[in-house]
């Protein structure tokens, strides 16, 4: 009789959270200032950037099923909206080119030193798990892709 | 050729009062590619007392030395520097720098906010400069 309440009650409060407004950030697929659409990224770096980055860091998010259940999607939304206040890579050329460089700097970082994706993306997302030579390849993007800003 | 001697004095001493001169003046400074920035001893003073004790190439401080080298500034090509430029005017503009933690251990690292304000302008505009150029 115990047992059953609690699971009554676990129950009762994962609906009732699901009540929560829980302010899902927008999908917009129409990005004319998008970074992969405006500029001469290598191929294989933005296939890298959209299976790694983009769900995060770009208004075109893939929301996965569970991100629309709460808690989960109060977690998802977060990241999401934290991460494209970071860098958003669809307004990419609306960006100064102080403020390019500044995140291609920090980009090349942050995959150096596997700080991003998020430890707790690739496991749910097998084609952000990046190799080395994936690493690699994005870092050294970033760096050329500054450099030739100021050319 | 010794008449040429107190010549050959005078060309050196004259060379040397300019690499003197060169050598005092360190406030300019050569990014890797030939751009040139300044550092003016106001903000030099600043980043020794606040930020040199981590970004510096013998820090223990690991993650501080990845992010930024103060004694390497000059070393970075021009779009690294306005990278990290940019990153320090922000950093420190908001607060995250220098890190509470250390200004708990070291409370003589605090900026007070007419240094933080220097500092934070003092890089800003010199990524602006170095982006103009």
């Amino acid at each position: 009789m115990k047992k059953k309440t609690i699971w009554i009650g676990l129950l009762a409060i994962i609906l009732i959270i699901q009540l929560i407004p829980s302010g899902k950030p927008e999908v917009e697929r129409n990005n004319p200032d998008d970074l992969l659409q405006n500029n001469p990224v290598p191929e294989k770096v933005g296939k890298l950037l959209r299976a790694a980055c983009y769900d995060c860091h770009s208004n075109e998010s893939n929301y996965p099923w569970y991100a629309y259940v709460a808690p989960v999607s109060f977690l998802v939304y977060y990241d999401i909206r934290h991460g494209r206040d970071e860098l958003n890579f669809s307004d990419w050329n609306t960006l100064g080119k102080i403020e390019q460089a500044k995140l291609l700097d920090e980009i090349g970082e942050a995959v150096e030193e596997e700080e991003m994706p998020l430890p707790i993306y690739p496991p749910l997302h097998p084609e952000a798990r990046l190799s080395d030579a994936d690493r690699q390849l994005i870092t050294d993007w970033a760096d050329s892709f500054a450099e030739s800003l100021f050319e | 050729m010794k008449k040429q001697f107190p010549a050959f004095i005078a060309v050196l001493a004259i060379g040397f009062f300019f690499l003197n001169f060169t050598a005092q003046n360190e406030s300019i400074t050569l990014a890797a590619d030939g751009s040139k920035f300044e550092i003016p001893d106001n903000v030099k003073q600043i980043i020794d007392n606040s930020c040199f004790g981590c970004h510096n190439i013998e820090s223990k401080n690991d993650k501080a030395k990845k992010k930024l080298l103060f004694d390497e500034l000059g070393e970075l090509k021009t779009h690294k520097l306005v990278g990290k430029l940019a990153d320090i005017s922000d950093v420190v503009g908001e607060g995250e720098m220098p890190p509470k933690k250390a200004i708990e251990r070291f409370p003589s690292i605090k900026l007070s906010d007419e240094d933080r304000n220097i500092l934070k302008e003092w890089a800003a505009k010199t990524a602006e400069e170095l982006t103009s150029k």
